[in-house]
């Protein structure tokens, strides 16, 4: 009797622990299923945002803000450093 | 007795066995249906699961059309505890501005009048903002998700790339462009979800569930980089030649894709329902125009082929203006060049000269070049809202239609008609159906779209011909003071009059210039058109110093060398 009652409370013990880690497993992996849904889509923000800070748009609204010159202007500038090197290079092939 | 009471008891249980299976049989098999359907009901729920519409990307890969989550805020009244004035001085900061004062007011009335339990406070709001709504934890405040469509380049390539809008019942539904044309690939397929709730959800197992498809993604020939340049290069040109509109293509000589293409005025895909209807649709496919003398080295093409002129072929009714019925026929500047050769009738766009050409082709000829030049039928570009103007009969040409048809009046076709026609002279002579998707990509897999020569009306030797013809006409015409240096380019300019009420109007033009580059082995073929330019009505004074301008940079940018 005992023994019938000891190996009873083993396979209860038993269900119980195998319960739990199901259980457990089950609520993790939905936790982790959420939890990877939540990524995805903060991704997809974030990808959306990166465009559009990289969109060419933005670039050639900042670049208009801290007044950036197209490089044929900048050549054309007097005293540029790129005029400067235009010069000498034409200098140079000018030499004998 | 005791029997009989064992037997009563024993047929009154089989009576009632029997009319328990009857009735078991008759839920069970004969109103199966109608009982699973109401189990149903009562244990779980129902819904359909959209699919994600698919993105569009330029050739480098950049996102030109996205998906963005927004949601819907909405009240609901008899949930709400605390004062509406508290609620609404909370989220005020959060997603009103000054401009709301108007939309606050209307809430107010809202939440005052009883009849109105249910109603939508704010739209368009974005992930951050709803979470610190969340925050606020106020109860009653409920909201709905909706996925709209994002443009990171803004209202770049609007026309061509069309926009999401809703059909009579609500559902997203592409218009125009792209996502009119492309609205069952981008679409894709809609899911069916079945929610089991209850103890009913563990006997049943798993929600049971027809997993949505999402829309498949497109990638473009268009080149963001090419784009920009001509849009911006248009956007200025019509302020330069103060013209009231315009539109620019470029197209990839060999395969036929759509590298870029613009036209103003435009609109902003995110607030399309601002604009009127002829911001939407795309001129350059849904426009016809007469395109003037840009059509001459077409009509010049054709005569080379049938070997009736060659460059050197001398016009023998060049010397003055030509008298067609009640119709005089004049020179652009009314300078006449009597003995000209075809080369020099290409350079100095004579419209004499040109008649000689078609009477020598004849109009039987004529048609047949137009109908292989794919000019009296749509091109079957894959944008939606593509038009083809109808061709006479040809009982219905008359000797005057020849002539003015062969210096490109009188005859109305749609931009994208006339470059597709226009390229086979920088192609071998192969007419190539244009196309802007380069690529239909799915989860699983990806499609390229082949390339499709619709017809081959001229041979090799005679597009040297004309190229060389055209060359010529860059380097010694009206314009050549705005090419390139060190560049060979094949092209035309035009200047065609705008047939206002079956009449020209003599100030009304569209300046035209068409080209190719490097013309020896071509990278691009282009279109540039100006609607109306006040600054002056001529196209080598205005469209063609644009399309130089523009094909500058394009050699910059493909790394195209000068020969200088």
């Amino acid at each position: 009797m005992p023994v019938m009652i000891t190996v009873l409370l083993l396979q209860l013990g038993v269900w119980v622990v195998l319960h739990n880690l199901v259980i457990n497993t089950a609520i993790t992996l939905e936790d982790l299923n959420n939890q990877a849904n939540r990524y995805e889509k903060n991704i997809a923000q974030l990808n959306i945002e990166i465009a559009k800070a990289t969109s060419l748009k933005t670039l050639a609204e900042k670049s208009q803000e801290i007044q950036l010159k197209p490089i044929s202007e900048i050549i054309n500038l007097d005293n540029s450093p790129l005029a400067l090197v235009q010069e000498s290079v034409l200098n140079q092939s000018k030499e004998p | 007795m005791s029997n009989n009471r064992i037997t009563f008891l024993y047929v009154s249980f089989l009576f009632w066995a029997i009319i328990v299976s009857l009735r078991l049989f008759y839920w069970q098999v004969l109103s199966k249906d109608k009982f699973t359907f109401a189990l149903e009901k009562q244990i779980s729920s129902q819904g359909s699961v959209l699919p994600e519409r698919g993105k569009i990307y330029a050739n480098d890969d950049f996102p030109l059309v996205m998906n963005e989550d927004r949601f819907l805020l909405y009240a609901w009244t008899p949930q709400i505890t605390q004062d509406f004035a508290s609620v609404l001085a909370k989220i005020k900061p959060i997603i009103f501005n000054s401009e709301d004062e108007d939309r606050i007011e209307l809430l107010k009335s809202n939440f005052s009048n009883e009849e109105k339990q249910w109603f939508l406070m704010k739209s368009n709001i974005n992930s951050q903002e709803k979470e610190k709504i969340d925050q606020l934890n106020i109860s009653g405040l409920q909201f709905e998700q909706e996925s709209l469509r994002s443009y990171p380049e803004g209202s770049m390539s609007a026309q061509l790339l069309g926009f999401l809008g809703k059909d009579e019942v609500g559902r997203q539904m592409g218009y125009f462009g792209l996502e009119g044309f492309y609205q069952k690939q981008l679409s894709g397929l809609i899911g069916f979800e079945k929610n089991i709730n209850g103890i009913f959800k563990w006997l049943e197992g798993a929600d049971i569930e027809k997993e949505a498809k999402n829309g498949r993604d497109l990638q473009l020939y268009l080149d963001r980089s090419v784009q920009f340049i001509i849009e911006e290069e248009l956007k200025n040109a019509l302020t330069r030649y103060g013209a009231k509109g315009g539109w620019i293509v470029v197209m990839d000589s060999e395969s036929g894709g759509i590298i870029g293409m613009a036209s103003f005025p435009n609109f902003d895909p995110e607030k399309y329902y601002d604009y009127p209807y002829e911001f939407l649709s795309n001129p350059v496919i849904s426009e016809s125009f007469e395109p003037g003398s840009i059509f001459k080295p077409l009509i010049m093409a054709a005569a080379i082929n049938e070997k009736l002129v060659n460059s050197d072929t001398k016009c023998d009714i060049c010397s003055g203006p030509l008298q067609i019925g009640e119709y005089e026929i004049k020179t652009w500047n009314e300078v006449y060049h009597p003995g000209s050769t075809m080369e020099e009738v290409i350079k100095n766009s004579d419209n004499v000269g040109m008649v000689y050409v078609a009477r020598k082709l004849g109009l039987e000829k004529m048609l047949d070049y137009l109908n292989n030049y794919n000019l009296t039928q749509a091109t079957g570009i894959d944008l939606q809202g593509e038009m083809s103007p109808p061709v006479r009969d040809q009982k219905n040409w008359y000797p005057i239609d020849l002539a003015t048809s062969s210096f490109g009046q009188g005859i109305a076709i749609t931009p994208i008609q006339f470059i597709t026609a226009f390229n086979s002279l920088a192609n071998n002579g192969e007419v190539v159906k244009p196309r802007v998707v380069n690529k239909i990509i799915s989860d699983k897999e990806e499609w390229h779209t082949e390339k499709e020569v619709v017809s081959q009306p001229l041979n090799p030797s005679s597009v040297n011909e004309i190229t060389k013809i055209m060359i010529s006409a860059v380097n010694e015409g009206e314009a050549k003071w705005a090419k390139p240096e060190g560049y060979s380019i094949a092209g035309k300019t035009g200047t065609a009059q705008i047939p206002v009420g079956g009449d020209y109007d003599q100030e009304k033009t569209i300046a035209s210039f068409i080209g190719f580059a490097p013309a020896d082995k071509p990278k691009f073929t282009m279109l540039v058109s100006l609607k109306e330019p006040s600054s002056s009505p001529w196209g080598s004074e205005t469209a063609a110093p644009l399309w130089f301008s523009i094909a500058q940079k394009l050699f910059t940018y493909y790394g195209i060398p000068s020969t200088n």
